[in-house]
């Protein structure tokens, strides 16, 4: 398995599942979701790796600058699943071809009789230009179209080999074989009218060149149910495989949805409606948008609820699917979740091998975890640029200090120049204007993204373009927060504007003291710096509520954000949060004041990356132990629990 | 249909391999027979056999033998090329001249006396089909080679049958070699399929065929001791000793050493002093020795002659005994048969060196028709003589031993019976032919170098003239008189 694929292990073996069923079994449209950076493209790529040498696959990447039509995207797949593999004979796809090459070309006619006349002629002219030019008719698509075959991010260099086999171009067919052959099928195609092949040629020459965009979708729609029939027709034979993979990646782009929608509609209008066989072909479509027919994004009308990968089968397909008279029993939708930290760590290692000069962070992997809370491409581009970077290989004060900065570095080497924060921010916010990422940024303060965008003037469309894009963190949560790696870049962005950080985090501790929500008040006037109030608080708390209460509200108190200092490590951040006249004795305030600037600090990896102040906030509640005459036990556990501290594998919520 | 799954590389590789492995069951068998046939074949007809890998079969003289025969055989290719060009014009049978061309130390035949013989073949074949004997059909002479000591006369005979029904329409085999077991089996063989044969040289008594398909024109060994009695009763030699070959599968020894022990002892007057000494040529070690300590006893014998029932090559041997013999004073007179005249000149004269006066019994002679014109074809013999046309052909190949002349004269009786059963009938077999020699008397008795020639009906010719020859001090064969076993041989009819 592919680095790309750790922690997606269900997905390899659901596309196994769906390969092997029999030719005419039903199989699903897997849905990969999650936003960008989520392994989606590592995914397609692992997929390829994995089945490309002994199955005829297809990419096709309609989230490329160009706009892919889908004859084109038909094209370039049927191109790809000609491949000729050794275990099986090669695949043809007249009905297609010919399909491409009836609506190709202006047919020269004045009438339907002329043109039934002639067609047979024009067509095999066409093709022997076409032929004589590119070697075969489908490999002059190549030319205008070749951009959306590019490998998947990150594809690695076997994936890449099998790519290139199959785009190989300069297979001549033989000659004389025409696809003229294949007329017989339109003329009986329910969405043409023409029960004569030549008329019906003629018929879809018509709508391309003459017809309204009804048209242009009744011959999207035929050329479709022509390539679901060549399929069919393939793997009725022996010695061919019996199913198709198709890798379809960025599909909530337009084109994507639109091929995706024809795809759904000509496969159920076969194997529902006109109740024939279902084609072999087995999809592996990415979006990390929310795609708008399956209603709105709370996903309230939509029959499916996501499912996650790890559990992936046709078994839970079949099990969950909705009826099938209903186009949605074809999804398949897959969430792909974040790396756990051990997932983290199982792919330092395994970069390791192609990247030796990663060893000495293997250490790092819970401080790449804390900070990225495990988005693939994150984790990626973290990786990315300390094995690029002058960062002091030796655990201590140093390396602490250097990672403080860790969103401002830029990688030592190559072209780009934008620091982490930026190049991580454009490929999450991809299409976001600057305003609307700055408003982003200013709302990512409020830990529920609804609230910050209520108060901050933003908007529901705001909030809107975010959950459509799964940034939310923990979808279906109570909470709708921020995917905390966005967050994070999000806060460090407004760090950088110390007034307007000050005048949100006011902004929302006013909102939250109205609704009565101190906690919430005080996450904000932490983040504000106002460190006497929040002691104020919590030490009123402290002889009031249970401890265990208390301790939650303390963290959840500290765990804000901070726009601290950029230099010096955890301890010298610390030294600047100390109060001007340190105490004279030991008392419950100074002990609950300490505290709160240690785990504050502490609770921000880029603060405390190798988490140092464990011992002082476990010290600080031993203290707080013996300064309380009952319920101390949920105080000494804490103090054991950050004593020996065992970083959570998924929770991202603590530091 | 139900679809097939299993992998299309797999399935290909092993139809590939399949009809790669019958291909090549096929082809390799047929490459192998094709290299061993190659590596084993010498020439149309003629394949290596034995251990010695000597060549052995049929030709028509394309394949040469041996190299001394390359002259001859360069004729008789000539001629049977000739003949087949002519085959649209005048139909061809085919005669074959079978011996050991190939010969070793085994054999008694010598390479001089197998070449004259095959000389002496074309001789016939070129008179039958454009000398003096012209006539038709026409023949193509085929060679046949049994190998040393006929080793493979079994492959030799194969082809021959062979030929019978291919374009060669084989007819008549010729020569057969001496007097053999081998040559015996092929003999029987040969005639079980109904080719004709004419033995040139095979003197041996017992030799019957059944089918009544074989005649000779050398007489009997009877004949010869018949012959070699008569001469030394003649010239009043009183006592004998008999010294004949034991070896089984002698039978040119064995029926030499009877008929002289039964016919010389039959007239008073004349005895064999000592019982018969033998000594076995079949017994490589021992032979030498025994003929070393016969010289010994014939000094206690003190016969006046001694009949040599053997091989020539063992007379030598013989002779060398004699010579050193204790009694030097005694003068001994030996008298053999006619394989004497199959040694070579060299062998002859270290014969003569032994200062033993010796006689033998030849087949035929070129002097004989100037010293018996009435009993000798001249037609024939002139061919024989010096400027004859073996002469001119064959220069400086001196033909004194007379195999020359028995081969032309088995090749000619074949040629005639060809003749005259093309002339009784349209078709020329093999049966046809045979049953001609039954018919060779009076005026269709063969006109042979050797004499007149007709046959008995055990296929012996009738009271064959026979040259009584004296091995002179230079190791020539000299005439001393022309015999035969009835008193005068035949005349020209």
């Amino acid at each position: 398995m592919g680095v790309g694929l750790r922690g997606r292990s269900g997905i390899i073996s659901l596309v196994g599942e769906c390969l092997r069923l029999e030719p005419t079994d039903e199989r699903p449209v897997i849905m990969l979701l999650g936003p960008r950076g989520s392994g989606a493209s590592d995914a397609h790529g692992a997929l390829m790796e994995k089945f490309g040498p002994e199955t005829p696959f297809a990419y096709v990447n309609v989230g490329g600058e160009q706009a892919l039509l889908p004859r084109y995207a038909l094209a370039l797949l049927a191109r790809q699943l000609e491949r000729k593999l050794p275990r099986y004979r090669r695949s043809h796809f007249p009905r297609l071809t010919l399909g491409l090459l009836a609506s190709d070309h202006q047919l020269r006619m004045t009438s339907l009789a002329e043109g039934r006349r002639n067609i047979r002629r024009e067509l095999d002219a066409f093709q022997e230009q076409a032929e004589a030019r590119y070697g075969d008719y489908l490999a002059a698509f190549f030319e205008v179209a070749g951009g959306a075959v590019g490998a998947p991010d990150g594809a690695s260099t076997a994936a890449l080999a099998l790519l290139r086999d199959a785009l190989r171009r300069g297979r001549r067919r033989l000659p004389g074989r025409k696809f003229t052959s294949s007329a017989a099928w339109y003329g009986g195609h329910p969405l043409l009218r023409s029960r004569d092949p030549w008329e019906a040629l003629v018929e879809l020459n018509l709508w391309r060149h003459d017809g309204d965009e009804d048209d242009q979708e009744r011959l999207d729609r035929v050329l479709f149910s022509a390539l679901l029939e060549d399929m069919r027709s393939n793997v009725r034979h022996s010695f061919m495989p019996r199913s198709y993979l198709l890798l379809l990646d960025n599909s909530h782009t337009e084109y994507g949805r639109r091929f995706l929608d024809l795809l759904i509609r000509a496969r159920h209008d076969d194997a529902v409606v006109a109740g024939a066989d279902c084609d072999p072909l087995t999809v592996v479509a990415s979006s990390n948008r929310w795609l708008p027919r399956w209603g709105p994004a709370t996903g309230d009308q939509w029959p499916w609820r996501l499912r996650g990968p790890d559990r992936a089968s046709l078994a839970d397909w079949r099990e969950h699917r909705p009826g099938r008279d209903s186009d949605d029993t074809w999804w398949y939708p897959l969430r792909l979740r974040d790396l756990n930290l051990d997932e983290v760590r199982i792919r330092i290692e395994l970069e390791l091998r192609h990247h030796p000069d990663l060893a000495p962070f293997t250490r790092l992997a819970p401080f790449v975890h804390r900070l990225t809370a495990g988005l693939p491409r994150a984790v990626s581009l973290v990786l990315e640029l300390l094995r690029h970077s002058s960062v002091p290989v030796e655990d201590g004060a140093e390396q602490d200090r250097w990672l403080r900065t860790l969103p401002d570095r830029t990688p030592r080497e190559g072209e780009d120049t934008r620091t982490l924060a930026e190049a991580a921010l454009d490929h999450l916010l991809r299409g976001f204007d600057p305003a609307r990422r700055a408003a982003l940024e200013e709302c990512a303060a409020a830990r529920d993204l609804s609230v910050g965008t209520r108060l901050l003037g933003s908007g529901d469309s705001l909030f809107g373009e975010v959950r459509g894009r799964w940034l939310l963190h923990s979808p279906g949560a109570v909470t709708p927060a921020l995917h905390p790696w966005l967050r994070r870049l999000l806060l460090w962005r407004l760090a950088g504007r110390p007034d307007d950080w000050d005048a949100v985090q006011e902004l929302l501790a006013e909102h939250f003291r109205s609704e009565g929500r101190p906690v919430q008040e005080m996450y904000h006037r932490l983040a504000a710096e106002r460190i006497d109030e929040v002691t104020g608080y919590l030490v009123e708390r402290f002889p009031v509520v249970p401890a265990a209460q208390w301790i939650a509200e303390f963290n959840t108190i500290t765990a804000a954000p901070n726009r601290l200092g950029q230099a010096g490590g955890p301890l010298e951040l610390l030294a600047d949060l100390a109060p001007d006249e340190p105490p004279e004795a030991v008392t419950t305030a100074s002990v609950i004041r300490e505290l709160i600037t240690v785990r504050w600090v502490w609770s921000d990896p880029l603060a405390d990356p190798g988490m140092r102040l464990n011992d002082m906030i476990a010290d600080g509640f031993n203290q707080l132990s013996r300064l309380r005459r009952n319920d101390i036990v949920a105080l000494f556990n804490e103090a054991e629990r950050y004593r020996h501290w065992r970083h959570p594998l998924t929770s991202a919520g603590e530091g | 249909m139900p679809r097939l799954e299993w992998p299309l590389h797999i399935v290909r590789r092993v139809v590939i391999g399949v009809i790669v492995s019958a291909v090549l069951a096929v082809a390799v068998p047929l490459t192998v027979n094709w290299f061993e046939e190659r590596r084993d074949r010498c020439g149309d007809g003629v394949v290596k056999m034995g251990d010695d890998r000597e060549c052995v079969g049929v030709t028509d003289g394309s394949y040469v033998f041996a190299g001394h025969l390359k002259r001859v055989e360069k004729k008789i290719k000539a001629e049977n090329a000739l003949v087949e060009k002519n085959a649209g014009k005048e139909p061809y049978v085919s005669v074959a001249y079978m011996t050991s061309f190939t010969l070793t130390d085994d054999d008694s035949n010598s390479e001089e006396s197998v070449r004259h013989e095959l000389e002496g073949a074309y001789l016939a074949q070129y008179r039958h089909n454009r000398g003096d004997l012209s006539s038709s059909p026409k023949i193509k002479l085929l060679i046949a080679n049994v190998g040393s000591s006929g080793a493979h006369w079994e492959h030799a005979v194969d082809e021959l049958i062979d030929r019978k029904t291919s374009d060669d329409k084989l007819v008549a085999v010729t020569g057969l070699g001496p007097s053999t077991d081998r040559s015996l089996s092929a003999l029987r063989r040969l005639s079980d399929h109904g080719l004709a044969l004419v033995a040139s040289t095979m003197t041996a008594t017992n030799i019957e065929d059944p089918n009544r398909r074989f005649v000779r024109v050398s007489p009997t060994n009877v004949d010869e001791a018949y012959a070699a009695s008569a001469y030394l009763k003649r010239e009043k030699v009183r006592t004998a000793v008999v010294v004949q070959d034991d070896a089984r599968s002698n039978y040119y020894a064995k029926t030499l050493g009877d008929a002289f022990t039964r016919v010389y002892q039959d007239t008073k007057g004349h005895r064999l002093v000592a019982d018969r000494m033998t000594y076995d040529s079949s017994v490589r070690s021992a032979w030498q020795n025994e003929l070393q300590y016969m010289s010994g006893q014939l000094c206690d014998q003190k016969p006046q002659a001694v009949f040599f029932a053997g091989r020539g090559k063992h007379l030598t041997r013989f002779l060398d005994s004699i010579a050193n013999r204790p009694c030097q004073e005694r003068k001994f007179m030996v008298i053999t048969g006619d394989d004497t005249s199959n040694l070579t000149a060299r062998q002859l004269a270290h014969a003569a060196e032994s200062g033993v006066r010796v006689l033998y019994t030849g087949l035929a002679h070129p002097d004989m028709w100037q010293k018996d014109p009435l009993h000798v074809s001249g037609y024939s013999a002139r061919h024989f003589q010096p400027g004859g046309s073996l002469d001119t052909w064959f220069p400086t190949d001196p033909r004194d031993d007379g195999q020359a002349i028995m081969a032309h004269d088995a090749v000619l009786t074949a040629a005639h019976g060809v003749q005259m059963a093309a002339g009784s009938q349209g078709e020329v077999t093999g049966e046809a032919v045979a049953r001609m020699f039954h018919q060779m008397s009076g005026r269709q008795q063969v006109r042979g170098a050797s004499g007149f020639i007709s046959f008995e009906d055990d296929g012996n010719p009738r009271n064959k003239a026979i040259p009584i020859l004296y091995l002179n001090t230079k190791g020539r064969a000299e005439l001393v008189e022309v015999s035969a076993p009835r008193g005068e041989p035949p005349r020209k009819q």
